[in-house]
């Protein structure tokens, strides 16, 4: 613990928290705000980097509650990728909320709730907690209280739709960490320890262990809104606020679907001669269709954004049979590309939504039809939503490319060349609905009126995140090199 | 990094930079942006240049680095790319050129040259890479740059063109991934090398390579324009007159020619490919293109439309060249990569400039256009003559090494093939030339005249640049024995590709 404190790893959790104490203060001051918020975000984002260079520790850190209960913590290769990500598209949605000169100059009515910022904050900090948690009992408790942060953050907009949508969406994360909360408990009862390397290694093919697991990932799957588990999802995101849509769609999603990760390579292993593999994968290909397809529907441009978050998730989901893989060098292929596609739809995503609000500022409307004529006031954010949407497309050069070759990487090696085609037809199928939005942008139709224009730190902070995913899509390594390579991957190639 | 490794990078900077400051530039700084431009192309012309000759000396120019695990990101100039190389940066200034005079006064003039630049980047990295993974990043790249180009003028007809552009390329590139990526999966990274590095591989995956083979010429035949894959390219024909020039002599579907070429040549490698049984269906669906689109050619009554059935047609000569095992037909392939694309490009500005000065968009509207504007019908009339063959013009050297490199093959069937098309050819390109010079103007007068030009018969924008191509038709052919011209540069990198 004392150790943790000093290598630096708990302070992932420790700072968002103390900055949610901060915050509640300091949203009181309009003026004071801004820096007191910048002043926090440099402090994490140097925090973020100085444990980037100083790599993976090797010891988990461990706090004893109890005989049986231990909270252990530790930070993994998989772990520090996840809060690199939460790092930049928490700083970059925070900035683009509150620090910028438009945000002072907002009416009490316009401008974002004073709730919002320890909100954030505290939600940054469990996500923390559940990418640094390595035993049942922490994750549920991340889980938990993500879903229950989530909800009142989606609440915070003062509309009824959006409260509807929090009710549901209420709903849906209690029904789901109930459910993980009894697979848990059966797994206790079975095994006798909640640490998921303990139980990996103990872990049988049998009733208790198939019920528990199957309970784990189906409440995951609902707070996760994996097809067709996804109904309260476009409501939610559409409605809600914007910094809340972005946080919860690059962040919250991927929260739950990491922890279906976790479980899976403790669990699935014994249970990869079943049906469930191909379960999941065929989840995951339908998520991807049907997404599309709604997102093709959509004519506002939130719900297109929603709905194609729930197609993203889809291609989380195929990389999850082929992990199911004896060939050491290609699990670890595959999970690189798992993270790979969350850091990728993470950081477009978030853009998109980023875009989408200044769109909304500049005509007050997100109706698609509304893009037309708008590239000429604003065209950095619809080179944002350009970059952005080639990433969603999985085209090069974007990290989303890098993370559909390597999972299609993994497919061939396994031999699974079913997902492969999946891959390959879910990037086209992404293709039309981004550029059904593109395409409005080079119509030529009248000329919208503009009624605000975004702040230059907005659009900025959009566009860097667009950025990102074009850069580490031209650099992979440094965010890769973070999961341990097997010295055969290293040497180029995957022997047959 | 030493200077030589600085090169194909600063290459590609050279329009990368370009685009980037033209898309922050504003919207009424034409004077600077069309000096960034020439700039650009300038620079990358000294370059390339510096690079050609450094190669003929035996240098190697290449910058590599480590994007994924097991996979290399590799920029290299080695005698192939600077054929490529050496094409479109010669056709990117005349084109910038004239695409500053053809939108003159027309609006998103950011957008357009912005699109423009990133379009030429994407064909250097084409030209340059040095693995199939560095080639299909460029290759999706060119996709993307080229899209915003198509639909450029943002009318109904011009987004369905764009849409179809994309379902084909976007598709093709979909299937060049898959099977870029089987490749990968059975033996890794695997760099472009003259004579070919698949040859090495352990027998048994010989049958794997000849599929992977289809699926890759699949994907590149898309952008390649070979049938039953070219819908696109017609369709296209909406876009502005640079954009169509350039898509057709350099871009996108020497492209896929290009790709074709790296990948028979410098992947499988020709002996490799010929004993694998690989190469005659290739020749077999180069010939129906070549065959399908002159007949097509010959049905259509808009002069652009006509000039596009034909590119379809003059691009599977070089993939004909490339399934013609030997180095006579290698030469005879190469070398109609540049001249076609010199040829075409001339015939497309002309088309333009008709358009744009009198507003002829039918060929029966060309009557007589030859004493209103000579020089523009000239250079017509010599790319329509160098594309039927006619000696001592480009098109006639490589339809003589395309012929002997038939026969040599024994292949005599290509050689019915390319004497029935050069026929073809003639039925669709003499009718418009008789029209320009001998038949008398239309009574009615020009559809839609516009005065460019008080000196001369259209904007010396307009002019300049075509007369410019139009000379080169006449140099590559009568200097074809000189040092550095295309012939001389093809028999260079031929005799590499052969042990």
């Amino acid at each position: 613990m004392i150790q943790m404190l000093l290598t630096g790893h708990l302070w992932l959790i420790l700072l968002p928290l103390l900055a949610a104490l901060a915050s509640v203060p300091l949203a009181r001051s309009r003026t004071l705000l801004p820096w007191g918020q910048g002043l926090l975000l440099l402090g994490w984002n140097a925090l973020v980097l100085w444990l980037w260079q100083g790599g993976v520790p090797d010891t988990p850190a461990t706090i004893t509650l109890g005989a049986s209960l231990v909270w252990t913590l530790q930070t993994d290769g998989p772990a520090l990728i996840m809060a690199l990500l939460t790092t930049w598209v928490g700083t970059a949605t925070l900035v683009h909320t509150g620090l910028h000169r438009r945000a002072a100059a907002m009416s009490a009515k316009e401008a974002t709730p004073a709730a919002f910022w320890p909100m954030a904050w505290l939600l940054l900090a469990t996500l923390n907690v559940i990418w640094l948690g390595a035993d049942l009992l922490t994750l549920y408790i991340g889980v938990e209280a993500l879903g229950l942060v989530a909800v009142a953050m989606i609440a915070l907009n003062n509309k009824t739709e959006a409260v509807q949508a929090a009710l549901r969406y209420l709903f849906a994360t209690l029904l789901g960490s109930l459910a993980y909360l009894v697979g848990a408990g059966l797994l206790f009862g079975h095994y006798g320890t909640l640490a998921l390397a303990t139980l990996a290694a103990e872990v049988t093919a049998n009733g208790p262990t198939a019920a528990g697991f199957g309970l784990m990932l189906a409440g995951l799957a609902l707070k996760a809104a994996v097809f067709p588990l996804h109904g309260w999802l476009p409501a939610a995101h559409a409605s809600a606020l914007l910094p809340v849509s972005v946080l919860h769609a690059a962040l919250v999603i991927k929260a739950s679907v990491f922890v279906m990760l976790r479980h899976w390579l403790a669990f699935a292993p014994v249970f990869a001669d079943t049906l469930l593999p191909l379960l999941v994968g065929g989840l995951g290909a339908t998520a991807i269709l049907w997404g599309s397809i709604m997102a093709l529907q959509q004519t506002r441009l939130k719900m297109l954004i929603a709905w194609s978050t729930v197609a993203q998730t889809g291609y989380l989901l195929i990389g999850f049979p082929l992990l199911l893989t004896d060939d050491a060098a290609l699990q670890q292929l595959v999970l690189q590309g798992i993270l790979y596609q969350m850091v990728a739809h993470g950081l477009a995503k978030a853009a998109l939504f980023m875009a989408a609000g200044q769109l909304v500022t500049a005509t007050g409307s997100d109706r698609i039809d509304q893009l037309t004529g708008t590239g000429r006031h604003l065209p950095l954010t619809l080179l944002t939503i350009g970059l952005a949407g080639v990433s969603l497309m999985g085209m090069p050069p974007s990290a989303g490319f890098v993370a559909k070759w390597l999972l299609a990487s993994g497919a061939i090696g396994s031999g699974q060349v079913i997902w492969l085609v999946v891959l390959l037809a879910g990037g086209l199928l992404s293709a039309t609905y981004i550029l059904r939005l593109l395409r409005q942008a080079f119509r030529e139709g009248p000329e919208q009126d503009v009624f605000h224009h975004p702040s230059r730190v907005e659009k900025i902070t959009a566009f860097m995140l667009a950025l990102m995913t074009l850069l580490l899509g031209l650099m992979a390594i440094p965010l890769l090199s973070l999961i341990d390579l097997p010295t055969a991957v290293q040497a180029g190639g995957i022997a047959p | 990094m030493s200077w030589t490794s600085w090169m194909p990078i600063l290459v590609l900077l050279s329009s990368l930079v370009t685009a980037l400051i033209i898309f922050c530039l504003p919207e009424n700084r034409h004077a600077t942006r069309g000096l960034l431009n020439l700039a650009g192309a300038v620079i990358k012309i000294l370059l390339v240049t510096v690079m050609i000759v450094g190669v003929e000396q035996g240098m190697t120019f290449e910058a590599r680095y480590t994007v994924l695990p097991g996979v290399d990101f590799i920029l290299r100039a080695d005698g192939m790319a600077m054929f490529f190389a050496g094409l479109s940066s010669v056709l990117w200034l005349f084109t910038t050129l004239y695409a500053i005079g053809y939108l003159e006064n027309s609006p998103n003039r950011s957008r357009f040259f912005g699109f423009f630049s990133l379009c030429v980047t994407s064909t250097m990295g084409i030209a340059l890479a040095g693995n199939l993974f560095t080639f299909l990043l460029f290759y999706e790249l060119l996709t993307l740059s080229t899209w915003p180009l198509v639909v450029h003028r943002g009318t109904e007809k011009a987004l369905a063109a764009g849409r179809t552009y994309l379902i084909y390329t976007l598709t093709g590139g979909a299937v060049l991934l898959g099977g870029v990526l089987w490749l990968y999966g059975l033996v890794g990274d695997v760099e472009f090398r003259e004579g070919g590095m698949l040859r090495d591989m352990p027998e048994a995956l010989h049958g794997q390579f000849a599929l992977i083979f289809a699926v890759l010429m699949v994907g590149l035949a898309v952008k390649a324009a070979m049938v039953p894959l070219h819908g696109w390219l017609p369709l296209a024909m909406v876009a502005p007159a640079p954009v169509s020039a350039l898509l057709h002599a350099v871009a996108v579907v020497k492209a896929g020619a290009f790709g074709i070429i790296r990948v028979v040549y410098d992947l499988f490698g020709i002996e490799f490919a010929a004993s694998l049984n690989l190469l005659w269906p290739l020749g077999m669906m180069a010939a129906i293109t070549i065959l399908y689109a002159s007949l097509r050619a010959l049905a259509q009554t808009q002069l652009k439309r006509r000039l596009a059935y034909s590119t379809i047609s003059q691009v599977s000569y070089i993939v004909l060249g490339i399934s013609l095992f030997g180095p006579v037909g290698t030469i005879g392939a190469l070398v109609h990569l540049l001249h076609q694309g010199f040829m075409k490009i001339t015939l497309f500005f002309c088309a333009g400039n008709y358009a744009e000065t009198l507003g002829i968009h039918d060929i029966k509207d060309l009557d007589g256009a030859g004493k209103r504007m000579p020089l523009t019908s000239a250079a017509f009339t010599l790319g329509a003559f160098g594309m039927i063959g006619a000696p001592p013009l480009a098109g006639f050297i490589s339809k003589w090494y395309l012929g002997v490199g038939a026969v040599n093959a024994g292949m005599t069937w290509a050689l019915w093939v390319l004497i029935a098309s050069s026929l073809l050819n003639a039925l669709y390109f003499l009718p418009i030339v008789h029209r320009l010079w001998f038949r008398p103007r239309a009574v009615a007068g020009w559809p839609e005249e516009q005065r460019l030009s008080q000196r001369f018969e259209t904007s010396g924008w307009l002019l300049w640049p075509t007369v410019a191509t139009a000379l080169f038709i006449i140099a590559a052919g009568v200097f074809a024995g000189m040092p550095f011209s295309p012939l001389s540069w093809a028999q260079l990198v031929a005799a590499g590709e052969y042990l």
